[in-house]
């Protein structure tokens, strides 16, 4: 039932997400006028800002996972949070590497120590963590209840040191100092979606993937018990 | 503008990633289902002889 | 299972409290007998001070403005080091099953091993701070227990967590390498407060402008003090 639930999910996603990244291209390339301080590089706003918030959809999928697997003990809650993390990292890294570009730039500089950087930043920290600590214990029972601790720790700090870092070095000066058009926020409602679409699809595909490969595992455990 | 070479390559660098994911993602099922229509084959094989 | 739930019931917060304090003794038994823990840290806490007074040279500099971060940067590397092996001595002999599996609660378990780490973490900091106030020539303005205050504040944040992701690294073998990569990111509001705090003591004696940092600390400490044993339950469960 799940297999097939999946299929159909990615069968809808798919079309829908290359559809609406192919609309994003437009609206931000072509709808959304130039913006008048910054000229042209402010387009990258409408792929980075999608690509940062679904970094945190991410990693919210990874706490519900870990949650779900210490509550239900089901695999596919650990596979779940497990896909998150990886699709979470790589989107953060993204979202980071396409920022970058941005504040080159507009603010003369890659990286500053803005709080929503520095905090980005130790997510992504956070969440490379919980990759090596799955990839340095067996699959298995263990590793599954060990990175579902992790992954609530993580998210429980996240809040906190977004905080501390807002504190230590204060609001940066340079948010919000954008006019910003009717066709702008349309742009970027649309790259939101197409973004997001994005996410979920690749996130269903890789869980496709987890099933086949227990499928392939069933498969191999009949053959040792024909054969042996 | 020379500010165009950022936009460039913030959008380049994003699709080379989204783009090496989904081939990774594909490759992987491709060979995965490979694998499982041979395991099939052979289980079936196996069972034909058996009987 | 079952009789597990009931023990909890009829054996409230002394039962808990004993255990926890039987645990924290067997530790500090262990280490005056062969200083596991305390003793890398000591030695890790020593080589980075000579590290910094070489790299910053600080009879020629002034140091003020970097001092907090320093003295923080090596009370944080010294105690990921002891915290590491706080599990040590359980996983090569295997004890922490059996430990796991004795007529207590868990939550015991945790709160031993925490005091423990405030113990051996504390020793450290507690030596490896005035040391490097000597050594850079920095002097504190107000009464020493703001300061002392500071580290315990942090201290406790530090080993509350720590203890929670050790037990997680231990078991992966690897807690060495591990551990810091985890607990660092983790305790990065600790550090940011515990710099300010100091920076505010070095500067005017006083916790006036930082009042704000103190509760945050408390507000750390006191999440992962309620967290940890909830979640540690989880960590060393036997499957």
């Amino acid at each position: 039932m799940e297999a097939r639930l999946l299929r159909s999910l990615s069968q809808i996603l798919g079309p829908l997400a290359l559809v609406g990244m192919l609309a994003a291209m437009y609206a931000a390339f072509i709808h959304a006028p130039r913006e008048a301080t910054m000229g042209d590089v402010y387009r990258i706003f409408f792929i980075h800002v999608p690509t940062a918030i679904n970094a945190y959809l991410a990693f919210g999928l990874v706490f519900v996972g870990s949650v779900l697997y210490l509550f239900r003990r089901k695999f596919r809650w650990d596979t779940l949070a497990e896909i998150a993390a990886q699709q979470g990292v790589l989107f953060t890294t993204l979202a980071m590497v396409t920022g970058s570009f941005w504040a080159r730039p507009v603010w003369n500089t890659w990286w500053t120590g803005d709080p929503q950087l520095t905090t980005t930043l130790i997510m992504w920290f956070m969440y490379v963590g919980y990759l090596i600590v799955r990839g340095a214990l067996q699959p298995g029972e263990q590793r599954a209840r060990l990175a579902a601790v992790f992954g609530i720790v993580a998210v429980v700090t996240l809040p906190l040191a977004h905080f501390a870092v807002e504190l230590w070095r204060g609001l940066h000066p340079g948010r919000g100092g954008m006019d910003i058009t009717v066709e702008m926020r349309q742009a970027l409602m649309i790259s939101m979606l197409a973004v997001t679409l994005l996410n979920g699809y690749l996130l269903v595909k890789r869980l496709q993937f987890a099933q086949l490969r227990r499928r392939a595992e069933m498969l191999r455990e009949q053959l040792r018990q024909i054969r042996g | 503008m020379n500010n165009m070479f950022y936009l460039a390559a913030a959008y380049g660098l994003f699709w080379l990633g989204i783009f090496a994911y989904t081939l990774k993602i594909q490759r992987d099922h491709r060979r995965l289902e490979q694998q499982i229509a041979t395991l099939e084959a052979v289980v079936d094989d196996l069972r034909n002889e058996k009987e | 299972m079952k009789a597990d739930h009931l023990r909890r019931v009829d054996g409230g917060s002394m039962r808990l409290f004993a255990a926890a304090w039987a645990i924290l003794l067997k530790d500090i038994r262990n280490e005056a007998r062969a200083p596991k823990v305390v003793a890398p840290m000591f030695l890790f806490a020593f080589i980075v001070l000579l590290v910094f007074v070489f790299a910053i040279d600080p009879l020629n500099m002034d140091v003020l403005p970097v001092f907090p971060g320093i003295l923080w940067t090596g009370v944080f590397f010294a105690g990921a080091i002891g915290m590491a092996r706080m599990f040590s001595g359980e996983m090569s002999r295997g004890s922490l099953q059996g430990l796991v599996a004795a007529p207590i609660d868990r939550a015991a378990i945790y709160f031993g091993k925490f005091g423990g780490g405030l113990v051996f973490v504390g020793l450290t900091a507690g030596t490896m701070t005035p040391l490097l106030f000597l050594f850079f020539r920095q002097n504190i303005t107000g009464p020493w227990w703001q300061l002392a205050s500071v580290l315990l504040l942090v201290n406790v944040g530090f080993v509350a967590v720590g203890t929670l992701v050790a037990a997680i690294t231990a078991q992966t073998g690897q807690s060495e390498v591990l551990l810091p990569i985890l607990l660092f990111p983790l305790s990065i509001p600790l550090v940011l407060g515990a710099v300010e705090l100091t920076a505010g003591l070095l500067e005017n004696g006083s916790f006036a402008d930082n009042a704000h940092w103190i509760w945050l600390l408390a507000f750390y400490d006191l999440l992962f003090i309620v967290l940890g044993p909830l979640l540690f339950d989880y960590v060393v469960e036997v499957s």
